[in-house]
């Protein structure tokens, strides 16, 4: 089974035969978009909510979503465009509960009492992650979508703007504030990972520019 | 000027810098190790962004997906039930209670003249006149009490 995590694969021939036969009530059909677009919902997911048991079931909950829409869905967008569309909406849902529930018993911000570190990864990488994670959780949930789109899942300058359905001008200029907002947050991960990576780190920026753009 | 051109990196990053705006930046990061160093800075957090990119929600993420589709088709259909329980019951109850109406016009209209159709299918218009001469209010001579 292929699980495509890359952004605007586009509505493949083999997308359109399952959801045909998902259409049509075969539930193995179903099963088999849900693991092809499930890395790219978890990668949209966490990066809005962080780790933790929250963003699972929002996860689950973008597909409980489009099982129920199957008979509306039309393909005017791509298969991913539109999960993506509905974990970004179902995620600031999620931020907005958590905001109101926190803002009860505590005056603590949400992003802060929210995160729970990823315990997967290992080492030096692992707490990077952990940082950046924690990182993008300061930000504003309308800043925090553009960054997550943009530069957690790959998505292009004009893709994000179509989901979100904004201008291009608005992406980026959100873009351009978050950007130097997590320069401030995460400066300890840039001293830390210029030092491991010395004269190479120009080279590697270089390759890294070469990925996003 | 510095801000500018830190901004400026930003857009060359995304692609919406103009080829002649791109030109100027490009003279400003040859001159300026400062520039340089900023434009480092952006592509490192870059990078760090998109390799904190999680990796999924787990094994068996899809399986539970279904298992709780079938959860809340279940809750679903339970709900339908008692809401088609419901307005059966409803149903039964508003048509013996349309009966019963019809009923009690039908009595009150073959009793006599006395009646009006609104009086025969609601309340009698008794006033408060009419309450006074009752003889709760009046003695057995006709005076009031």
């Amino acid at each position: 089974m292929r699980t495509d995590s890359r952004p605007d694969s586009g509505f493949t021939p083999e997308d359109r035969a399952k959801l045909e036969q998902a259409r049509g009530g075969d539930q193995n059909a179903f099963m088999e978009l849900v693991k092809r677009y499930e890395n790219r919902v978890a990668a949209t997911v966490i990066g809005m909510l962080g780790h933790g048991p929250e963003a699972e079931d929002v996860g689950q909950e973008v597909f409980v979503r489009f099982y129920k829409a199957l008979s509306r869905f039309r393909g005017d967008s791509s298969l991913g465009t539109y999960l993506t569309r509905i974990a970004i909406n179902l995620s600031l849902n999620a931020i907005k509960r958590r905001t109101r529930q926190r803002g009860m018993f505590f005056s603590d911000s949400e992003g802060k009492m929210a995160f729970v570190p990823d315990t997967r990864g290992q080492g030096s990488h692992h707490e990077a992650v952990t940082l950046v994670q924690r990182g993008l959780q300061q930000l504003s949930p309308r800043d925090r979508t553009v960054v997550v789109l943009r530069l957690v899942d790959g998505y292009s300058t004009r893709e994000t703007a179509e989901i979100l359905r904004l201008p291009q001008g608005t992406v980026l200029s959100r873009l351009s504030r978050a950007q130097e907002r997590l320069k401030k947050i995460l400066d300890p991960l840039y001293h830390d990972m210029r030092d491991q990576t010395g004269d190479d780190n120009g080279k590697q920026a270089q390759e890294t520019n070469h990925q996003i753009s | 000027m510095e801000n500018k051109l830190k901004k400026r990196i930003t857009r060359s990053l995304d692609g919406d810098l103009p080829s002649r705006e791109q030109k100027r930046l490009d003279e400003a990061l040859r001159r300026s190790p400062g520039l340089r160093e900023e434009k480092t800075r952006i592509l490192m957090l870059r990078r760090a962004l998109a390799e904190s990119r999680a990796p999924g929600f787990g094994p068996g993420f899809a399986g539970r997906v279904i298992r709780r589709i079938a959860e809340v088709e279940k809750s679903g259909m339970e709900t339908d039930v008692f809401y088609e329980t419901f307005r059966a019951l409803f149903r039964r109850v508003a048509l013996i209670g349309a009966a019963a109406l019809l009923a009690l016009l039908t009595y009150n209209l073959s009793i006599g003249d006395k009646f009006s159709e609104e009086e025969a299918l609601f309340a009698s218009d008794t006033t408060c006149r009419e309450l006074q001469r009752l003889p709760l209010f009046w003695d057995g001579g006709g005076n009031e009490r």
